[in-house]
């Protein structure tokens, strides 16, 4: 007797031995996401569902095992053509054939492929990215969100423009009244007729008796009267009725805005190295998944400056260089000139994010005082990262003295690639402070 | 005396009807024609994805989680979606019943191949042969995989999963150590078991182990001291060892040990009989799909098609070869069980001088004893016969790691037979089996120091072992020591 089952629907059971494996790994996958997150373009990032290769000699398993290179051995191979015994066959330069046969001196991980594939959920992949920085404080710091008042359906109501009447929901509270009213009319209606009926009948046996039947008679026309006056009362039921009226209604309500706009605005003056370049580029991108957690659709915009500003794309802003002094107002302009433009504050979330090594023409800070002051109430958060300066440059003290009026500007200092997380760390910090402070 | 039963099926799509329908002719079959004695089966049809969950746990279908069943499973998925690697057509589990995966991708051709061959042809060697009969219960595995998993998940949350990882990757390092080469029969039964665990854990608790006890009934003499050598004999199941001897492992670690070793033996003689039982149930399916056609039940179309899948899997690529990957088990085994047949019913001189029951009529009998009685090894050495080391051209190259040739030690004429014989019994025998690394002794009253003596006639990899030595070290929690170069005088008494 055989039992037959259909397991196929019952899933796979990897899940344990895959959580198991990428706790192994942990630290070969940061690696890996971190070389991602540099090599990928901003827009990409989240679209992780490419594999992460881990070496497998991470995750060796040791055993005793036969080293065989230089043990004398006999070998039997099938498939003899044209040897006999006793004859000399020169080894490959390679020494290979005594490690041919596949025997416990190779083992399956010699065998095998030497790189193994782990895929990462977005999730995953953030919080290595992300590893341990306070992303529930980040969220509760980003509740109140700047919120618009929408239209929205909210049931239905007795009165209301005719526009807006609805004529399924009256038609149907009409159709309960007349149900409603008629039901105890009805019933009293036959209950007169079959009363009739019965006199009718009653009259009838009498009559061909030849009995009297003047009072009988009299209670039929009384009878009669009365289903006549029923009748009419059921008649004058209205089919619609102002009561019946019923109007769709619609309400404000407060919505979340759940779209965002970066503004990317970097220096791409001759001082600008690749170094200070990637700097920028991590500083973006974190900035980049830290609001992408918060809003359903993030947009960048990226502006690059020397002494004119422009809008470019994503290559473009990592990659030009171009020579010349800095001014930093134009671009500021610029931001301010696209806002109005495209992303309406009302609708949008807007960050800028502005990456310099402080270099700026003197004559130009007190422009960049004043574009300041009119940009930032329309922005949720500025955020000034100043690279590779031994001091800060005058720029630099433009922006905190800003910021002693504007809370949402914050600014911050790198000069390598590991000061851009704790640099992160203390930025919204500082933020939560500055909110209990305020 | 086969009459016409009418077809099974007509085109190559399966349904469960057809599946069932096919297990029950080729049931009828595998009793009356080939005296098979199996276990019921369990026929299962997976997914590709299922099937890959199989490999990554050796097959079995339930296994506690560990890491390195996700890195298998991760290269072997990786293959298999590159188009490296095809999977099996079948998996099948020594146990009672016994379970046999079918993948849903197969034809129903294929199908009724792989349920002769796995839900018959293995169930009938796993249950028949004498290396699972002692080594392995087939009763009581699927109990005992649930009882490990659930110890050891139990394991994990009360000490972590990190801490209980390192404990198995440590018993996974030795586990090819941790098996009694002589059997020491012990059935698993889950229930049971679970009572011996609290029992040990309370005895173990309570006792000091003799081994280690410090305060001794009478006065120590120095002489005392030097006399007691323990172990008394070497042991070769290092598991087993420190699983008993450990002095400060906790409880709950030596429970880990012996799942860990329970499981490694249970697997043993799979290693120890691929040959065979590949053989044979290749065997199996040649037969019954012969049968099956020849009764009617499968279409001439089918059997040019089964034909195709057959002489794939037994195919043997020569050395040369581009596609030579060492010797086929399936190749081998068909061709020796197939030869043990022909050997009785058309014996040749040659045959007369090598084997004595050439010319027994029975060979229902002889195969079966063949598949009864042997392990690999020991089955080459009694039935590989010359006529199939003509076929296979098997001959014999020797490596003297100092000179700039090989040379043909033998081939497979009437001088070589024997030696190709031996030869390859002997690599059938070394490919499965693991250093013979052995607990010589015990420093018990200083250092407590382990030490372990390497008793292959081959050296070993140092850097291998070097690694494992580390995991040792970890379970017994004192240093231990190596000896490392083979044991030459081993390796003179076993040249033959």
């Amino acid at each position: 007797m055989s039992i037959i089952i259909d397991r196929r629907n019952s899933g796979t059971r990897s899940t344990a031995n895959q959580d198991r494996l990428q706790r192994r790994v942990r630290g070969r996958i940061k690696a890996a996401v971190e070389k991602l997150a540099r090599s990928r373009s901003m827009n990409d990032i989240l679209d992780v569902q490419q594999p992460i290769s881990i070496p497998t000699k991470d995750l060796h398993e040791p055993s005793f095992r036969r080293d065989l290179r230089d043990a004398p051995k006999e070998q039997v191979l099938p498939g003899n053509k044209q040897y006999r015994r006793g004859d000399l066959i020169p080894k490959p330069d390679d020494g290979g054939g005594s490690g041919k046969q596949g025997d416990a001196g190779g083992g399956i991980d010699g065998l095998g492929d030497d790189e193994i594939a782990i895929v990462l959920t977005a999730d995953e992949f953030l919080a290595l990215l992300f590893d341990g920085l306070a992303l529930p404080n980040l969220r509760q710091t980003h509740r109140e969100d700047v919120e618009v008042e929408k239209w929205r359906r909210a049931g239905f109501i007795k009165d209301g423009s005719p526009s807006r009447m609805h004529i399924g929901r009256t038609m149907r509270t009409a159709r309960a009244r007349r149900i409603g009213l008629r039901a105890r009319k009805k019933r009293e209606l036959e209950d007169l007729l079959e009363q009739s009926l019965v006199l009718e009948e009653e009259i009838r046996t009498r009559g061909l008796q030849g009995q009297d039947t003047s009072i009988e008679r009299f209670r039929l026309s009384e009878i009669q009267a009365d289903v006549k006056v029923l009748e009419r009362k059921i008649r004058a039921i209205p089919f619609i009725d102002e009561s019946d009226l019923r109007f769709a209604h619609i309400d404000q309500k407060p919505f979340p805005i759940t779209s965002a706009v970066i503004f990317c605005v970097m220096d791409v003056s001759g001082s600008m190295g690749d170094i200070e370049k990637d700097l920028a580029k991590r500083f973006f991108l974190l900035l980049y998944l830290f609001i992408h957690r918060q809003y359903r659709a993030v947009e960048l915009v990226f502006i690059k400056h020397h002494t004119e500003a422009s809008e470019c794309t994503e290559q473009q802003f990592f990659g030009s260089r171009e020579g010349g002094g800095t001014l930093v107002s134009p671009a500021l302009a610029l931001v301010g000139e696209i806002i109005a433009k495209r992303f309406v504050p009302d609708n949008w979330n807007i960050y800028v994010a502005q990456a310099s090594d402080g270099d700026n023409a003197n004559e130009d800070l007190p422009a960049v005082q004043e574009r300041l002051q009119s940009l930032l109430p329309q922005l949720r958060n500025m955020f000034y990262l100043e690279v590779n300066q031994e001091q800060k440059s005058d720029l630099m003290r433009i922006y905190l003295d800003t910021a002693q009026e504007y809370p949402g500007l914050l600014t911050a200092r790198a000069s390598q690639v590991a000061d851009i997380y704790p640099l992160f760390r203390k930025l919204f910090a500082e933020r939560e402070e500055a909110r209990h402070d305020g | 005396m086969m009459d016409n039963k009418g077809l099974l099926f007509s085109d190559n799509d399966w349904t469960f009807e057809r599946i069932d329908a096919a297990c029950e002719r080729i049931a009828v079959i595998a009793e009356r024609e080939l005296k098979l004695d199996t276990y019921p089966n369990q026929i299962e049809v997976i997914s590709a994805e299922q099937m890959l969950d199989a490999y990554a746990s050796t097959g079995l279908p339930m296994y506690y989680p560990h890491w390195s069943f996700g890195k298998q499973r991760a290269i072997e998925s990786g293959q298999y979606r590159r188009g490296e690697m095809g999977l099996a057509y079948e998996l099948v589990i020594n146990s009672n019943p016994c379970i046999s995966y079918l993948m849903e991708e197969n034809t129903m051709i294929m199908q009724t191949l792989v349920i002769a061959h796995a839900a018959f042809g293995h169930n009938a060697f796993f249950k028949n042969n004498m290396f699972f009969r002692q080594w392995t219960d087939a009763d009581g595995i699927l109990d005992y995989l649930e009882f490990a998993k659930g110890y050891i998940a139990q394991c994990e949350d009360q000490y972590g999963i990190d801490t209980v990882a390192d404990v198995l990757d440590a018993a996974h390092a030795i586990n090819r150590n941790g098996v009694d080469r002589a059997p020491r029969p012990q059935k698993l039964s889950a229930r049971e078991e679970e009572a011996r665990r609290k029992e040990r854990a309370i005895f173990l608790e309570q006792h000091l182990l003799d081994v280690w006890r410090t305060l001794p009934n009478r006065p120590v003499t120095s002489g005392d001291r030097n006399e007691g050598v323990f172990p008394g004999e070497p042991q070769e199941n290092l598991i087993y060892f420190i699983e008993k001897n450990a002095p400060h492992l906790e409880t709950w670690k030596r429970e880990i040990l012996r799942i860990v070793r329970k499981i490694a033996q249970y697997l043993y003689p799979q290693g120890q009989t691929k040959i065979m039982n590949e053989g044979f149930a290749c065997f199996v399916h040649y037969h019954v799909l012969h049968i099956l056609h020849a009764q009617g039940s499968i279409s001439d179309g089918s059997l040019m098609e089964f034909y195709a899948s057959h002489t794939a899997v037994t195919f043997q690529p020569d050395f040369d070869s581009r596609h030579y990957s060492g010797i086929n088990p399936y190749a081998l085994g068909f061709a020796i069980f197939q030869d043990i047949k022909r050997i009785c019913l058309e014996p040749t001189d040659e045959d007369y001088r090598w084997f004595d029951f050439a010319g027994d009529p029975d060979w229902l009998k002889q195969i079966h004893f063949a598949m009864r009685e042997f392990r690999d090894e020991s089955f080459v050495l009694q039935y590989l016969s010359p006529k199939v080391m003509r076929d296979f051209h098997f001959f014999v190259l020797t490596n003297d790691p100092d000179a700039d040739v090989f040379e043909v030690a033998a081939i497979h004429d009437d001088v070589g037979y024997r030696a190709v014989r031996s030869a390859l019994a002997q690599q059938v025998a070394e490919s499965v089996r693991s250093p013979d690394i052995e607990v010589v002794a015990v420093n018990r009253w200083g250092d407590r120091h382990l030490h372990l003596r390497n008793m292959d006639h081959y050296p070993l990899d140092r850097g291998e072992a070097k690694k494992t030595l580390d995991h040792i070290r970890t379970l017994w929690g004192y240093d231990v020591h190596l000896d490392m170069s083979p044991s030459s005088l081993i390796s003179k008494a076993l040249d033959r």
